[in-house]
């Protein structure tokens, strides 16, 4: 009697907590009955960013065999800190901003990234178009959305903390190239990026010299 | 369409390269090397798909198969065509997995499985097509510069002239076995729209109205093909069994052409017939689902509005109002942001919503302290990030395409997080306070989604359904300050299986976690308890609830769904120990016919991918042109009749292209200079070159308006969008012409000149920002305007300007006004042709291809005669009413349907030569058109318009002009 007792206030107690199992319903919660045979378990793709192709298709395009003629270029390529930035994506995103490829044209930008002000700021601000808005060398760019706009991308926050940013924006072939129109066409494309970042570049504009 | 997107997102980038991986069934093209991950995969997923399709369909491609990676939009989508190439569309981007409308299972295989099966069934042929493709060296595109294209593409392609419930159905249908069952003939959204009609008593459409009102005044407006479509394909199969449905779908031998006729020689009866047959056994299906439901005690929504609300998004309550937000989107009305007063049911809209969502409508959060809803617009292309003040009602966009939904407002900061769809991969984003920025915090590996997000009140936690390629889906649970240091590291609260866990949000107190899902066969409502961690069924619903919302008090409201949309309700909190499973029809169906089950494909990766590859590098499209077609056409020059031929050439992606229409009239009363015609039309890209030597046209065969010319005339035409924010763009388009040899003006058939050679240099700037609210057969609301300029020189210079402004509001059930306003000056010569505007008449032909609604154009004036009034400067105001359309549900068979008829109203003044007071003149008119939308051979658009208008000049002197027109395509 006791034991039935208890058995009936088990099932009572069972009953009142009825809730879904970690793997299926209980109690009387039912469970639809429907045919699930996954046919695919792993996706079997390549990594996301790897081109192979389209980087050959790069490096073989009329684009790139005029750029490996233009002794800008070829002054670029040599350059370690260009070689070096490079290898981070940023610098990459950064090439395909309109906005920054207009401010590098500005003499006062290779200036103020040069200043011993905005080094500071870099390190030690969040928000760098606030930390330097009341700087004097930053003073032709404060009505500028598009500088607004510059100073708060990760991108460029990143790009300039590598110590070799400084002097590429002040280097003239940088300058040179950020106009070139083929240079233009080719950074739009990531895997240029990625071609100069894994000295596939380098080694296609050796060939185009031998 | 496919062709203005592309080149739109070329223009932003200049014209992107093109690359191209083959293998022996596919050639992939693709434009951004942050796709080329997927190319493989994609290639042997169709490998995979094309083997099965060979056997099962005794199919065998006409051509290689052309597919596009794409990133256009930020929800996945795939599409396919076969005329007059093979060839599919991929979006890449993951899928929105709103409601559980999709499967989660891995994307490419799927789209591949789907749209493999619609190159299946438009491209199979037997003997007698693949005759007729010999013959006209391929697969005629139906063009309505040469309608007789039509019934050779039907002659070439029949199977592509069926409805589009056939090809959806059959489609779905299929995808759902050749999965393993993760398809939407086993879906839970499908399952209950089915079961929701029954329980409301509602029309279920018959198989003319489905495509008649039934894909454009529903809400769920086109998605209501695939749902009835696959619906009936399963009855079909569980009524005659999978051997007579693929016997029916197939192209064989000895088959009728249609399948219409198809139908009824398979199966003994029409198709008309076996639809009412199966929505009478739909219903008794679905009755004995919900007697299985009312077995126990049923959940009993409170509701909170009479109306339904069609589709909403995740929805907040402020108190201070005592209102609902949220984004709705519903027959008739624009898609906006909306409040519910809880008190009175009133639906207030606050905000439009521009491009919105079809299911979820916008990614919504709401800020309970700055009193600020963040939303999502542009939901079907790049989404934007907005903000709306709901106490001065102020909006703005925050910033332009961030790719980023799945909004939830963290109140413990302020910032927002959210979920981005890029190159194919879901990140997860933070978007601090002021919103400026966006910050990745995690990028998921491909195909593993994450969706419907929350964060906790105390801002420490980020919960969300979190998806992998197998379709497994998992309620999972974040640590925000993990998740800001690049640590994704996730909590599994619930395993759900192959059950989507829908919009799970915190209640206000942190404690639990309610959303809803299709566990038990219907969308019920669940509670996820931290302390306990258990997860409760908190409702027995018939149809189904969504979108729970835990309010402070402890209450709840969440969304019911029924067969007009979802309508809020207030709905019990209490755990239920007692709740039935429903049947599925899919399940019924394979339970009938176990060897469904041998449709299940292996997995893509049993494609070896050794030597799979047969070609890569780039893309060129000039290097890709082909002939595409080539056949007889019938023209019209002036009064008289020829014959010829016409050939058209293009790119795979028709980048590149010519047609070439070539004809002779043997009239002997022409002069035998003007008995020969050449036209060519050439498009690369962006870049148009047109040329003609005596213009001939199919349409001047018919009515009085005439486009044939004498001469010759070479013309090259630059277009581009200065912004394309669809639907608002801008595009500047330049032109330079020369003519020779006229005897009548380019532009104005009765305006004659003696004129040897002619200059024409045109320059147009557009303007349109339209749109229609769901129902539309127009656009109903905005603003368009246009500034033109033209140049003809003749050994003089005769300038002209003119433009136009038009602006449409919407009124109730689909009705609109609008003001049309248009103005011009021309300059040079006073007495010479060229220096006049003219205008006068409708302008439609009896037989026409041009726009039906033709008085609204400003060298249109309805009632007077065709360039009947000339004028050196003119202006004009147009006022025009369209009345609310009239569908019709059974008016026609399936091959020829009248869709819906229309009425319109106006009335307008045209004051000429303003600027000269002696020449000063002045008219109006008032009339009216009928247009009735007729759809031939299944699939192809025509327009009867009829009309009448009178005019009156200032002497009072009256003339009035009827119009009848049939609008090919």
């Amino acid at each position: 009697m006791i034991g039935s007792g208890l058995i009936a206030a088990g099932v009572l107690v069972y009953f009142s907590n009825a809730h879904i199992g970690s793997d299926k319903t209980q109690g009387a919660i039912g469970q639809r009955d429907v045919y699930r045979d996954g046919q695919v378990a792993s996706a079997d793709v390549a990594t996301p960013g790897s081109a192979p192709v389209a980087t050959t298709a790069i490096l073989e395009s009329s684009d790139f065999k005029a750029l490996a003629k233009n002794p800008a270029f070829q002054e670029l390529m040599r350059y370690d800190a260009f070689n070096g930035l490079m290898r981070h994506a940023e610098l990459g995103v950064l090439l395909r901003d309109m906005n920054f490829r207009a401010a590098i044209q500005d003499v006062h930008f290779a200036e103020l990234v040069n200043s011993a002000s905005f080094q500071v700021a870099l390190r030690t601000h969040q928000d760098l178009f606030v930390a330097l808005k009341s700087d004097l060398a930053f003073k032709a760019f404060t009505n500028s959305h598009n500088m607004e706009a510059i100073f708060r991308s990760e991108a460029f926050r990143s790009a300039a903390l590598d110590k070799s940013f400084d002097r590429l924006m002040n280097l003239e072939a940088f300058r040179s190239m950020t106009k070139n129109d083929a240079f233009d066409r080719m950074v739009s494309d990531a895997s240029f990026a990625r071609a100069l970042e894994s000295g596939s570049a380098a080694q296609a504009m050796a060939r185009l010299h031998e | 369409m496919f062709c203005s997107l592309f080149c739109a997102s070329a223009f932003s980038a200049g014209h992107p390269k093109i690359f191209l991986q083959s293998s022996k069934h596919i050639e992939v093209l693709y434009y951004s090397p942050a796709h080329e991950y997927l190319v493989t995969h994609l290639i042997r997923s169709y490998e995979n798909a094309l083997n099965f399709e060979l056997n099962l369909f005794h199919f065998t491609p006409s051509q290689k198969l052309t597919v596009l990676l794409e990133d256009f939009g930020d929800y996945g989508h795939g599409a396919a065509g076969t005329v007059p190439s093979n060839f599919i569309d991929v979006g890449i981007a993951p899928f929105s997995y709103t409601y559980e409308t999709l499967p989660a299972n891995e994307r490419m295989t799927w789209i591949m499985n789907h749209e493999s099966i619609h190159i299946v069934m438009g491209d199979n042929a037997n003997s007698a097509d693949r005759r007729y493709r010999s013959l006209f060296f391929g697969k005629v595109v139906p063009t309505d510069d040469d309608p007789i294209s039509i019934f050779y593409s039907s002659l070439t392609s029949p199977r592509h002239y069926a409805t589009r419930w056939f090809h959806e159905g059959i489609a779905t249908f299929m995808e759902t076995w050749m999965a393993g069952g993760l398809g939407r003939a086993m879906g839970g959204w499908d399952e209950m729209v089915f079961r929701t009609m029954v329980h409301d008593d509602a029309y279920i459409y018959d198989v003319v109205g489905l495509e008649s009102e039934g894909t454009s005044a529903d809400f769920q407006s086109g998605a209501n093909s695939y749902l009835y479509g696959t619906r009936f394909m399963t009855w079909l199969c569980y009524t005659y069994g999978p051997g007579k449905l693929l016997e029916w779908i197939t192209r064989s031998e000895n088959s009728k052409r249609y399948f219409g006729s198809r139908f009824k020689q398979v199966y003994g009866i029409g198709m008309d017939e076996a639809w009412k047959m199966w929505i009478a056994d739909e219903r008794k299906f679905q009755v004995a689902n919900l007697t299985e439901i009312r077995k126990y005690p049923v959940t009993q929504p409170q509701r909170l509005t009479t109306g339904t609300l069609g589709s909403v998004s995740r929805s907040y309550f402020d108190p201070k109002d005592n209102v609902i937000y949220a984004g709705i989107r519903y027959p008739a009305h624009m898609a906006s942001v909306a409040a519910i007063h809880m008190d009175t049911g009133k639906i207030e809209e606050l905000k439009d919503i521009k491009g919105p969502g079809l299911y979820y409508v916008t990614s919504l959060a709401w800020d309970p302290r700055g009193r600020k809803l963040y939303y999502t617009t542009d939901n079907n292309d790049l989404r934007d990030l907005n903000v709306y003040d709901v106490d001065t009602h102020h909006s703005a966009r925050l910033l332009k395409d961030i790719r980023t939904g799945d909004l939830a407002f963290d109140a413990a900061d302020g910032s927002l997080w959210g979920v981005r769809h890029n190159n194919g991969l879901s990140t997860i984003v933070e978007i601090p306070a002021p919103y400026k920025e966006t910050k990745t915090s995690h990028d998921f590996e491909y195909g593993t989604d994450l969706f419907d997000i929350d964060v906790s009140p105390d801002g420490q936690y980020l919960t969300g359904a979190i998806t992998d390629v197998s379709g497994r889906q998992k309620l999972v649970r974040f640590r925000i300050d993990a998740l800001r240091k690049g640590d994704a590291t996730f909590e599994t609260l619930y395993d759900f299986d192959y059950n989507s866990p829908g919009n799970f949000v915190y209640s206000p107190d942190g404690r639990y976690l309610y959303g809803s899902s299709y566990q038990t066969g219907a969308s019920n409502l669940f509670r996820y308890d931290f302390e306990t961690k258990k997860m409760d069924v908190i409702s027995n619903a018939e149809t189904g609830l969504f979108r729970p919302l835990p309010l402070a008090d402890g209450s709840l409201i969440a969304f019911e769904y029924t067969s007009k949309g979802f309508v809020p309700a207030r709905v019990p909190t209490k755990a239920l120990t007692d709740v039935n499973a429903v049947t599925y029809f899919g399940q019924a169906t394979l339970n009938k016919y176990p060897e469904l089950r041998g449709w299940k494909l292996p997995p893509p990766s049993s494609i070896s991918s050794e030597n799979l590859v047969t070609e890569s590098g780039s893309y060129k499209p000039l290097q890709n042109v082909r002939l595409i077609s080539a056949y007889p056409i019938v023209q019209g020059y002036k009064s008289t009749a020829g014959v010829g031929m016409r050939a058209e050439f293009a790119d795979k992606l028709r980048l590149v292209g010519v047609n070439i229409d070539g004809s002779f009239s043997p009239d002997p009363s022409l002069p035998s200079i003007e008995r020969a015609h050449i036209s060519f039309d050439a498009h690369m890209w962006d870049w148009k070159l047109s040329g003609y030597y005596n213009y001939a046209d199919f349409y001047d065969l018919f009515g009085p308006t005439k486009v044939s010319r004498k001469g010759e005339s070479l013309r090259l035409s630059h277009s581009q969008y200065l912004i394309y924010d669809t639907p608002r763009t801008l595009s500047f388009e330049w032109n330079v012409a020369g003519y020779s040899d006229l005897d009548r003006l380019p532009e104005y058939q009765n305006v004659t000149t003696n004129v040897h050679d002619l200059g024409e240099a045109n320059v147009m700037l557009k303007y349109s920002n339209l749109a229609r609210a769901q129902g539309a057969v127009d656009d109903e609301t905005g603003v368009t305007w246009g500034l033109f300029s033209r140049l003809y020189y003749s050994h003089t210079a005769f300038p002209r300007v003119w433009g136009n402004y038009d602006r449409g509001f919407l009124l109730p059930h689909n009705s609109a006004f609008w003001l049309r306003t248009s103005a011009g000056k021309s300059l040079g010569d006073f007495n010479s042709p060229f220096a006049s505007f003219y205008m006068g008449a409708f302008g439609n032909n009896y037989i026409d291809h041009g726009t039906i609604d033709r008085y609204r154009d400003y060298y249109s004036f309805p009632g007077v005669g065709i360039d009947a009034i000339s004028a050196r400067s003119f202006g004009k105001l147009l006022g025009e009413y369209n009345l609310p359309p009239k569908r019709f549900r059974e008016l026609g068979t399936t091959w020829a349907y009248v869709n819906w008829a229309r009425l319109t109203l106006f009335s307008s003044g045209l004051l000429t030569n303003f600027t000269s007071t002696p020449g000063r003149d002045y008219f109006v008119n008032v009339g009216t058109q009928l247009d009735f939308r007729i759809v031939l051979f299944t699939y192809l658009n025509a327009t009867l318009s009829s009309g009448y208008a009178a005019a009156a000049d200032h002497d009072g002197h009256v003339t009035g002009e009827y119009m009848v027109s049939l609008r090919i395509l």
